[in-house]
């Protein structure tokens, strides 16, 4: 067919619009600034958390359950459970000292994968759970617990790992992430000079408590999860470029939560002893019927580490963590108290 | 004047430019942005990367049916979709642990979750590791065991933990986890082990009869890609474990490629385990042998051509003594050199 200029100039014309609107496009969408990139990172605003110092109290205190039986596998009861973290808070000032009424509380466990409770790979259930209750208990507005686990959907592994269905028992509220909603968070100097970061910050953002409760969990790459290790779990982003940094990101995340004043706690009622973090066999959980509370995340860490059979100097971010004044690694000089219930 | 009604060529030529500069710009801006690499922001949505199918881990491993059956046989519990990660990936599924793999040079790993349409806390997860040859097939594996598991008949060897089974089969290693210690759940994951091992392709199987056959406590051979013992440079080891399967010794070999490097191997080796313990020399079977003995256990190393080998975790120096002259017999035949995996 031959075309009369006319009609060769009206396409040409037509499919060079088309053409430039498709690259115009492609060009708008490429170098449009990008909301996350562009905003103002949020900052944590210490002032927000007020909870008050207690130098009579212990930095750390240790609470054992009395189900465990000599080398037997026994678990703690639920109720046993609760009152090994009342006690444990207890010798810390109690709850009130760290919960007020109408506080919006944040707890963050350690719902990393989906894996059930038994494996030891995620924070007990009734643990969480009986942090929720001393919360509701102390007068919190609203407990919230969250996490941003590796496996997906985030539903899931809270089902999954029984913390779903614990929280809503005690009275709580799981905030599910969303990685549309990340905001970027103003990092604290720290070791690693890490720049704003994406992050799992919605829920800090309303909260005015913090309660972290790590499991006791070995870790390939770390040596150990334990608390500061915990706060990991908020991150978003490339989190693999961190491998070579894991040391100094987990001292730099702690040196940031430490904003919040957070209620530290660690669940070693079971501790996950090899194939960290995510484990897989019974065989590699120990039964220890234990809850730690603490201020101090490096004495805790310290002191957790030895659950472990890990010696707390040869873990790069306790090293970090005592030298910048986070906290104390020798946790035997904190003298902390141990309760059996 | 009247009207034109053709298109000269000049014209034509204007016309075919324009839109190939369109097109040409088009093709700029690709370019600049696979140059650009990916930035953090978009990682927040990389997830969706991952679940593309890399080009190694994507590969059917060859063998007969899929390896991740639509459903558990006999069972009937659906697939979810497959995920699929390469080493560089593996980290958006395993973060923490991916680094376990990463030392025996996983290649990539697939994954899917079978759930019980009637139970919804009943599911089972299967990972199925490519670990590109059979030796870090059995590191991984070893390397993951306590040794107090009680192996079952399953792919070259596994073992079944409450609710799930962990084998090996050619170069793939296999974890079928469930979510309940519950006997449904036990049983699914066993179905779908077996499963998948039938569907794997049968590779040979990794060298080991130059380690000593007497004592040897089966399904115990393990394997260091490297810096073994937390030694460096001390690679490609063989090991296997002898005598009380509570308890047991540890016999290792491995060819350092000199003998001037087996015995600088030697060398470091006697200093970091020998720190504390009584050391002495002793000639076994022809072969200067170090003997390192301390409170509750002995062991012993030494240096023949090219080979550095050894024993751990004896009970006691005679213990220690009998299992090296054996491995002084069966290594001389030679060990198995590292075989250099392209591109690596």
């Amino acid at each position: 067919m031959r075309l009369d200029r006319r009609t060769f100039l009206r396409r040409v014309g037509a499919a060079g619009a088309v053409a430039a609107a498709g690259v115009g496009g492609a060009i708008w969408m490429h170098l449009r600034p990008d909301g996350l990139a562009e905003s103002e990172p949020v900052r944590i605003d210490p002032a927000r958390f007020d909870v008050p110092d207690a130098p009579a109290r212990p930095k750390i205190a240790i609470a054992n359950g009395r189900a465990i039986e000599p080398g037997g596998a026994m678990e703690a009861h639920p109720e046993t459970i609760r009152r090994m973290a009342e006690a444990a808070v207890g010798e810390l000032g109690g709850i009130e000292r760290f919960v007020r009424k109408r506080d919006i509380v944040l707890i963050k466990p350690n719902v990393g994968f989906a894996r059930p409770p038994h494996i030891g790979a995620t924070t007990h259930p009734e643990v969480v759970a009986a942090f929720v209750s001393l919360a509701k208990a102390a007068g919190a507005a609203e407990v919230i617990v969250t996490d941003y686990p590796m496996d997906k959907p985030s539903e899931a592994c809270f089902r999954i790992a029984g913390i779903a269905d614990a929280v809503a028992r005690a009275g709580g509220t799981v905030a599910y992430a969303r990685e549309d909603l990340f905001e970027k968070v103003a990092m604290p100097g720290g070791v690693l000079a890490l720049p704003p970061w994406p992050m799992w910050y919605r829920p800090l953002a309303r909260a005015t408590k913090v309660i972290g409760i790590a499991p006791v969990k070995h870790h390939v790459q770390s040596g150990a999860t334990l608390t500061m290790k915990n706060w990991y779990g908020l991150l978003g982003g490339t989190r693999s470029q961190f491998h070579q940094d894991i040391h100094r990101v987990i001292h730099d995340l702690a040196l940031l939560m430490s904003a919040t004043r957070p209620l530290l706690v660690l669940d070693a009622t079971r501790i996950l002893i090899r194939n960290g973090p995510t484990g897989g066999r019974s065989s590699d959980v120990e039964v220890r019927n234990q809850i730690i509370a603490g201020t101090d995340p490096v004495a805790m860490d310290a002191y957790g580490a030895t659950l472990l059979g890990q010696d707390p100097a040869r873990i790069g971010y306790l090293e970090l963590g005592r030298a910048s004044g986070l906290g104390e690694r020798d946790w035997r000089s904190l003298r902390p108290p141990e309760i059996t219930v | 004047m009247p009207k034109r009604r053709t298109v000269s060529p000049i014209e034509t030529s204007i016309g075919i430019s324009l839109i190939a500069i369109l097109v040409l710009v088009g093709i700029a801006i690709g370019l600049l942005a696979f140059l650009r690499g990916p930035y953090y922001e978009r990682a927040l949505t990389e997830r969706a990367s991952a679940e593309a199918p890399p080009a190694a881990a994507a590969q059917a491993p060859g063998g007969g049916a899929d390896p991740l059956p639509a459903e558990i046989p006999g069972i009937g519990w659906a697939r979810s979709e497959i995920e699929r990660y390469t080493a560089d990936t593996l980290f958006q599924k395993i973060d923490g642990r991916d680094q376990a793999y990463l030392n025996f040079d996983v290649v990539g790993l697939r994954f899917a979750s079978y759930r019980n349409p009637a139970a919804e806390a009943q599911l089972v997860d299967l990972y199925i590791y490519d670990m590109g040859k059979p030796l870090c097939a059995v590191g991984v594996f070893g390397s993951e065991r306590s040794g107090s598991e009680t192996l079952i008949e399953i792919g070259d060897a596994g073992y079944q933990d409450e609710s799930s089974v962990f084998f090996r089969k050619g170069r793939h290693y296999v974890q079928t986890m469930g979510s309940l210690p519950d006997p449904a759940v036990a049983a699914a994951a066993r179905a779908l082990a077996i499963a998948a091992a039938s569907s794997l392709p049968v590779e040979p199987a990794a060298p080991y009869d130059f380690l000593p056959a007497d004592g040897k406590i089966p399904g115990s051979e393990g394997y260091v890609l490297r810096n073994a013992f937390g030694i460096d440079d001390l690679n490609h080891v063989f090991l296997a474990r002898y005598g009380d399967a509570n308890r047991p010794a540890t016999a290792f070999a491995a060819d350092c490629g000199t003998e001037q490097m087996a015995g600088s191997a030697l060398a470091t080796y006697v200093e970091f385990f020998g720190a504390g313990a009584e050391i002495t020399e002793a000639e076994i079977g022809g072969v200067a042998c170090r003997l390192i003995v301390r409170e509750g256990g002995a062991g012993g190393a030494f240096a023949s051509g090219s080979v550095l080998a050894g024993v751990q975790a004896a009970p006691d120096g005679d213990a220690a003594r009998r299992l090296l002259a054996a491995l002084i017999g069966s290594v001389r035949s030679g060990v198995p050199k590292e075989e250099r995996r392209e591109g690596s």
